[in-house]
């Protein structure tokens, strides 16, 4: 492949970039150990599927086709049959609550570094509380957002819109990739308690993130792991813990600032 | 319902004289597929899980329609390469990016070395430019396609395709080009 690259002259800077990356390709033995176990996977594939299509007599087989179209979307979630709770049931909790309660927990080298409470509701406001740092309050509902900075004791209010800079960490992004997500889902075998609740753990391969899923018998989300960065060396590792459909505070979604808080423009930087 | 698997199911499993099976074509570029991903993504498990994806959806969701397959893999592999780097982009961002500058100042040096490595800095910029642009560059800087190549395996013109190169290595230029720039300001 290197041979056939085009010269980079067009590339100005970038060729270095370029050439360091192709200087430094896949280990030999990865990429062989790799095809050994696709060629494996597709074959492991195809006995399958002749196994079970030479034993299923021709009437019943126009029926399982019709039975295996309507289960479609369960099947990347049910690996090896069997009873129990599927990754859709779970992936339910997460489109149709009335409120969502998580905390974020985030440890790096081993410490923790931060803890955020996540407060989300079905019409889509969220509030996110990072104890003495901040609180964010995002409605889409009224199109506003309040930023409170305690430190300064400054408040905020940005109209959401076009344009408008809602912080990374407030888009609630993974939630969105939980709802969508089309992956697989592997299950796990070992049975945990958490919370003196019995969980099982769906695996989740998505972005390069080691991600475990823990969730009840009847599908309720209770934990969710994320691995940082690459599996041989993690960066840290974040933790959400949930909550669904339990009471909040009325004005958890309030986009008022506290009375001891000064209103600031132009954001609690520029004070 | 027909219980009978269709032409492309069965050509899925089973070779014929016009197709091969998808066991054929992962004996034939299985490796080229992994070096294709690995490019993207520089991480060897990532490489495999697009290569697993890649054959195992055409045993699933089988082509009959492709005019290429070296053309055809190479850009599937690197469409899902590309996807699955822009998705890890999007992943870190469930911790808050305020929390970043606390994780580089426990890096441990030789960690700070990888951030400082070339390569690396490639991967990130592509994974925030436009997925077509990423793609488009990496087909053509990385797999080495012909114009013509891209533009026939993206159903697009071959003038489509060089000037979403241009505006990749634009785009790239500047994602790459500013944390230089800062440094040497730094310096001086």
């Amino acid at each position: 492949m290197n041979a056939a690259t085009p010269r980079n002259d067009e590339l100005g800077f970038i060729a270095d970039y370029v050439d360091d990356l192709m200087n430094r390709p896949a280990a030999d033995t990865d990429a062989a150990a790799a095809q050994r176990r696709l060629l494996a996977a597709i074959e492991d594939r195809r006995r399958k599927r002749a196994s079970s299509g030479a034993a299923v007599p021709r009437r019943w087989a126009a029926a399982a086709a019709v039975l295996g179209l309507l289960a479609l979307s369960a099947v990347p979630f049910l690996p090896g049959g069997g009873g129990g709770v599927a990754f859709a049931d779970v992936q339910r909790y997460f489109e149709q609550f009335e409120t969502m309660q998580a905390t974020m927990t985030v440890e790096t080298a081993g410490r923790e570094v931060m803890t955020m409470n996540i407060l989300a509701d079905g019409q889509g406001r969220t509030r996110l509380d990072a104890g003495e740092l901040f609180t964010f309050v995002i409605d889409p509902v009224a199109g506003r957002m309040l930023q409170l900075m305690h430190g300064s004791r400054t408040a905020l209010q940005v109209p959401l819109g076009p344009g408008s800079e809602v912080p990374d960490e407030a888009r609630l992004e993974w939630l969105e990739d939980i709802r969508a997500f089309q992956g697989e889902a592997r299950r796990l075998e070992a049975v945990r308690r958490m919370d003196g609740r019995e969980v099982r753990g769906f695996e989740l391969r998505t972005g390069g993130q080691a991600m475990v899923l823990w969730a009840t018998r009847d599908g309720e989300p209770v934990r969710l792991t994320i691995r940082q960065g690459d599996r041989e060396e993690p960066m840290g590792v974040t933790r959400l813990d949930f909550r669904f459909d339990e009471p909040i505070a009325s004005d958890a979604f309030s986009l008022d600032p506290p009375a001891t808080y000064r209103l600031v423009q132009g954001g609690p930087d520029a004070d | 319902m027909h219980p009978q698997p269709t032409p492309l199911e069965t050509w899925a499993m089973e070779p014929t004289d016009q197709n091969p099976s998808v066991a054929e074509l992962a004996r034939a570029h299985g490796r080229r597929v992994y070096h294709a991903a690995y490019r993207v993504l520089g991480d060897a498990a990532l490489a495999e899980d697009v290569q697993q994806n890649i054959f195992l959806g055409l045993l699933e969701k089988p082509r009959g329609d492709v005019q290429s397959w070296p053309a055809y893999l190479a850009v599937a592999a690197t469409r899902a390469a590309v996807d699955e780097l822009r998705r890890r982009h999007r992943w870190s961002r469930l911790t808050p990016a305020w929390l970043e500058h606390l994780r580089d100042t426990s890096d441990p040096p030789e960690t700070l070395a990888m951030h400082e490595d070339r390569a690396l800095a490639l991967r990130g910029a592509l994974s925030r430019i436009r997925a077509r642009e990423a793609t488009c560059f990496a087909l053509r800087y990385f797999q080495g396609m012909e114009l013509a190549d891209i533009a026939r395996t993206l159903g697009l013109t071959e003038n489509h395709v060089s000037v979403t190169l241009h505006r990749a290595v634009k785009s790239l230029g500047a994602q790459l080009k500013d944390p230089q720039t800062n440094i040497e300001e730094t310096e001086s």
